[in-house]
């Protein structure tokens, strides 16, 4: 009888193992395979011309040899070696990209754990690209545009453009912080943009024209368009602003 | 009469011949399943080889409940999704975990009511002569 319940409770853990959705290796400091889980068999196949899955470092030679070296040049006790390193593996001109986590179990024990993060790297990849885009466009257009967080008090975004317009970095202008931007507004309109910023927090947006101090010293005549965003509590968050110079046929319609 | 090699010509039209007494004499693995991949023989060999006995795998469905480290799209899936096939295939079965390097050989006919896998171990020695 218990005999019994030992094969049924063997069964089911070796079943555990076999349906884990993750890749699990226990190999020693040379990378020899001592335990492999199904799923981790059906990733490394492909890529062991002998499929034989006999030697991790081995098969992962060709693309990778951080996780031999944090493997071997780990000292015990047991602890977590490494986390979310990524391996971009290659076969038949596929790319997969392999995440894995080591950790020593033992004096002379390690385990591997692994998983096809592919369809992520992609994802992340393609985020990257919309960014990439986007920055461009911003940074390339005549205009200039920033987020203010309402509660860090910091400019959270600047465009790149706001140099080219200001003779300021992006970089600049948050260390100089809003106070010290807000000075360079004429004094004469000082006034004026004060009650915009405050309109477009209690309407969620405003406009206003005024004049301010470029790094250069001479006074540029700009046009802000301000939207608000509010959390759930109608507290302002974001103040996303754009800003432009005005042209000389529009300053002269003042 | 001579017992046929893991790597004979039309296996597959020789085994559907052989009954299970023949079937138990071959010196590599024969898992003959229906075309749902439920289990109708598991030769000697093969049970001597696993340490599993015919009576635990006859009826299951064999890459479920049998070999699920063999339930994937290197070998359940082409058994499953090819109309027919003969096509050897360097694996590792993950049997409790421990590695076992083997060949199989896939092998399924066009319109028969049955598909083979065959396994023959992989010794060290053959290992390095490849």
């Amino acid at each position: 009888m218990n005999h019994r319940r030992t094969d049924s409770a063997e069964e089911g853990l070796l079943q555990f193992f076999y349906l884990c959705p993750i890749g699990i290796l226990e190999i020693d400091a040379t990378g020899y395979i001592h335990r492999i889980n199904p799923r981790a068999t059906q990733w490394l196949m492909p890529l062991d011309k002998p499929a034989i899955l006999e030697n991790i470092f081995q098969i992962l030679a060709p693309f990778d040899q951080q996780l031999k070296l944090s493997v071997q040049t780990s000292i015990p006790p047991r602890s977590r070696i490494l986390e979310h390193h990524r391996v971009i593996v290659r076969h038949d001109g596929r790319q997969t990209h392999l995440e894995f986590s080591a950790y020593r179990i033992s004096d002379v024990r390690f385990m591997l754990v692994f998983s096809d993060v592919t369809v992520l790297a992609l994802a992340e990849a393609s985020v990257r690209t919309s960014e990439a885009r986007l920055r461009a466009v911003l940074d390339n257009a005549a205009d200039y545009i920033y987020r203010f967080n309402y509660r860090t008090g910091e400019y959270e975004y600047l465009s790149a453009n706001v140099e080219k317009i200001l003779g300021y970095s992006p970089a600049e202008i948050k260390a100089m912080g809003f106070d010290s931007m807000f000075a360079l507004v004429h004094v004469d309109d000082q006034l004026m943009v004060r009650v915009a910023i405050d309109e477009a927090a209690r309407s969620g947006q405003s406009q206003v024209n005024f004049r301010k101090r470029a790094k250069g010293g001479q006074y540029l005549w700009l046009s802000a368009q301000m939207w608000v965003t509010t959390d759930a509590a109608s507290m302002p968050v974001y103040r996303d602003v754009n800003v432009r110079e005005l042209t000389a046929l529009e300053r002269s319609a003042l | 009469m001579d017992l046929p090699t893991f790597t004979e010509i039309k296996l597959g039209e020789i085994l559907d011949q052989m009954d299970a007494v023949a079937l138990d004499a071959l010196d590599f693995g024969v898992i003959k399943m229906d075309l749902s991949g439920v289990t109708v023989h598991y030769n000697r060999h093969e049970s001597d080889c696993s340490g599993l006995s015919p009576q635990r795998v006859v009826g299951r469905e064999f890459f479920v409940d049998v070999a699920p480290c063999a339930h994937n799209y290197l070998v359940a899936q082409r058994l499953f999704d090819e109309a027919s096939l003969d096509a050897f295939v360097d694996y590792v079965f993950t049997w409790k975990l421990s590695r076992t390097p083997v060949r199989l050989r896939l092998l399924k006919s066009l319109g028969a009511s049955h598909m083979y896998l065959l396994v023959a171990r992989r010794t060290d020695a053959e290992r390095t002569l490849r």
